[in-house]
């Protein structure tokens, strides 16, 4: 209680015995009390003008933001609350082109319509008249909490209803204390408000200054001479994440296929940026953890004996607000919501324009043809990538390791369908990849039929990257140990067959891995020599339509 | 990985005290405009001190490992030969620094395709070229024991 009470400097040190007088019912009385706070509060008065002029600057002319990639996975691949976090960790960085007037003298510049999210430390304001004196970040929103706390000490009235008459009467009074707790002055001493049994409610003359429905950022600045300034506000933000979503679209021949690339941009907080020049920064980056404050609604709590029916417990709470009208956008909303968690998609290029991509340092940095609007609460899809005939080669993977065998049950297991590209240009690609989710599609019957999906690394070009789509259907392999010996000093050999069989009527390529993460370990027989793919030892072995064969090897470890 | 390193000294146009805390970093796009590129922690940083700061990871250049061989040289001695890919996807050459950690007793390089140079006791390190738009290729052989 006490600790509480030290936001009104003037109540410091008076209140060390609160809890005796919380204790000894609704009124209390207190003498002098009043006339003391109000010859500090005075005081405080005089100090103010300096820079009590509030210069509010409603919004920003122009926006440009830039959204930076946070997390590896893609959206899809996460459960609820992964996916929720991904998108409140996604950083975004805002710069907008505000004017204001300002007259000389020392102001406050009030910048309302920031980004919900923002993150103080990192705010920025160029173009200032003078110095700037000092930057502030208020995030205490307009709510009948905060409303009592900074009315503390100020004149208000309280308007009492009589229950049989319906008359109203309306009591001059200071408030002493709140809002955990209503304690008004009167004339006829000090009263706990809400506790005399009867209706009565508190008046205050104004919103005070410095609560609004938003955070606001605000500088205070000399101005030496009354300027229209043109100022850039530049901040970082929480809460706008981006990935890259690919189609691939198979080509009948099996060798190639069309890729195309999109930007998913996905703002999971309540501001809006309107008409924004829209960049995406691709590549991982190291941040801080950092904490932001949203800005906090506080209510009033009544610290009374209970008034109302006490064996059903509390009343029920009042009805929730109606929600804020949707966006004439918005209206797929609550369908998609109900998929699960994607609130909205809009789909706004067309082929023609493509995001441009340009290098930033060491990362990449994509730019979006026109400026957009992403909306609160949006998720929204730009392309980015349009290669047509892109070489690639399909891929049965079998993983294989020492201890196979042992599973009976599991003999016969289908290999995974995996797409094998090189990202250079002379396969048709060439472009860096960010990372994100490909679905691939396959035509069956001339209609795109899709095939499997697969999260993608970052890929810069010239890289390799294998994309697993899903388990084949009329491939299978079988791995089966033959042969084990103890050779000398605990080293062990293991022979192997693997029988391949191949039900369909085109040719596939099968690639055996074996684990090789054993001590010592190497392969002393294969009927092919064999690389290293994603760390393992493959082998890849032709197997022609309707085939099967058997493919032996034997490997050594230990000792 | 890419970090920045400058000195906080005077003569280098900066030579005061840093207290502890975030470093936030910002470079111009092609078009001029500031973007952020990266941020970490400094601790209480005194004037004249060296500054290295991992902005992020690198999108163009990459390292693939590879275990070629691993043979037991005798009972507490093993042989290992390694293999390491870069790639460099800019437009200009880099030089990647490569660590090699996880030397034991007796530590010794037998062959190299680029000369080494000894960290500390654990640690052998590479300055490699590797060229604009290309690759380059970097195989050791160490023995260590135990």
């Amino acid at each position: 209680m006490v600790r509480r009470l030290s936001s009104s400097p003037a109540s410091r040190g008076r209140w060390r015995d609160a809890d005796t007088h919380r204790d000894g019912g609704g009124v209390l009385v207190f003498g002098q009390r009043p006339l003391h706070r109000f010859a500090v509060l005075l005081s405080l008065a005089l100090a103010l003008p300096a820079h009590a002029a509030v210069i509010p600057s409603a919004a920003p002319e122009k926006v440009a933001i830039t959204l930076y990639r946070d997390g590896d996975g893609p959206f899809q691949a996460m459960d609820d609350w992964q996916r929720q976090q991904a998108k409140e960790r996604g950083l975004i960085l805002v710069t907008e082109t505000r004017t204001v007037d300002l007259p000389a003298g020392r102001h406050t510049i009030r910048f309302d319509g920031v980004a919900e999210g923002l993150i103080p430390q990192s705010a920025a304001v160029e173009g200032l008249p003078g110095k700037a004196v000092e930057r502030n970040y208020d995030y205490a929103l307009l709510s009948p909490g905060t409303l009592v706390e900074r009315s503390l000490g100020q004149p208000i009235k309280v308007v009492r209803t009589n229950r049989k008459t319906g008359r109203q009467q309306a009591i001059d009074a200071t408030l002493v204390q709140g809002p955990n707790g209503l304690m008004v002055q009167t004339r006829e001493g000090v009263e706990a408000l809400g506790c005399s049994g009867g209706p009565e409610r508190l008046v205050l003359d104004r919103v005070l200054d410095g609560l609004t429905d938003k955070p606001s950022l605000s500088t205070v600045v000399d101005v030496p001479a009354p300027t229209r300034a043109k100022l850039t506000v530049s901040y970082l933000a929480l809460g706008v994440n981006w990935q890259a979503d690919y189609v691939a679209n198979i080509h009948p021949d099996g060798q190639h296929l069309d890729l195309t690339g999109w930007l998913t941009l996905v703002n999971s907080g309540g501001s809006q940026f309107a008409d924004a020049k829209t960049q995406a920064v691709a590549g991982k980056l190291s941040r801080q953890y950092v904490r932001v404050d949203k800005g906090r609604a506080r209510s009033i709590r009544r610290a009374c004996w209970p008034m109302d029916t006490t064996h059903f417990g509390r009343p029920p709470p009042p009805p929730a607000p109606p929600p804020p009208p949707p966006p004439a956008m918005m209206m797929a909303a609550p369908m998609a919501e109900a998929r699960g968690g994607v609130e909205e998609i809009a789909v706004t290029a067309q082929r023609a324009k493509l995001a441009e991509q340009s290098n930033l340092g060491d990362y990449k940095l994509y730019t979006l043809p026109e400026p957009v609007t992403l909306n609160a609460r949006q998720t929204k899809q730009v392309a980015f990538l349009d290669q047509k005939g892109v070489a690639f080669q399909r891929l049965y993977v079998v993983a294989l390791n020492v201890w196979d065998s042992l599973d009976e049950e599991n003999a016969f297991r289908a290999p995974e369908v995996t797409l094998r590209l090189e990202n250079k240009t002379a396969n048709g690609l060439g472009k860096p990849l960010p990372s994100g989710a490909l679905s691939a599609m396959e035509t069956v019957d001339g209609r795109p039929t899709f095939a499997g999906e697969q999260a993608v690394r970052d890929v810069a070009i010239g890289e390799p990257v294998d994309l697993v789509i899903g388990q084949a259907m009329d491939v299978l392999a079988r791995p089966r140990l033959v042969e084990e010996r103890k050779l000398a000093k605990g080293r062990v050999r293991r022979t192997y067959e693997v029988d391949l069989s191949n039900a369909k009527t085109i040719p596939v390529t099968v690639e055996l891995r074996q684990n090789p993460n054993l001590p010592t370990f190497k392969v002393v027989a294969e009927p092919r020599k064999h690389d290293i793919r994603q760390g393992q030892v493959a082998w890849r072995v032709p197997l022609g339509a309707g085939q099967t064969s058997t493919f032996r090897y034997a490997i050594e470890y230990g000792g | 990985m890419v970090a920045i390193q400058f000195s906080n000294a005077r003569l280098a146009g900066l030579g005061s005290q840093l207290p502890a805390g975030t470093m936030r970093v910002y470079m111009r796009d092609a078009a001029g405009d500031p973007k952020f590129v990266g941020e970490n922690a400094i601790g209480h940083t005194p004037a004249g001190s060296e500054l290295s700061i991992k902005t992020g990871e690198a999108f163009d250049v990459s390292s693939q490992a590879t275990l070629v061989a691993e043979t037991k040289v005798s009972k507490t001695r093993s042989r290992y030969e390694m293999r390491y890919l870069l790639r460099n996807a800019r437009d200009q050459p880099v030089t990647v620094e490569l660590r090699q950690g996880g030397l034991w007793r007796d530590g010794e390089v037998k062959a190299e395709s680029l000369k080494s140079r000894r960290i500390d006791a654990r640690t052998l390190g590479w300055s490699v070229p590797v060229p604009a738009n290309g690759e380059t290729v970097l195989t050791f052989t160490v023995e260590t024991g135990w």
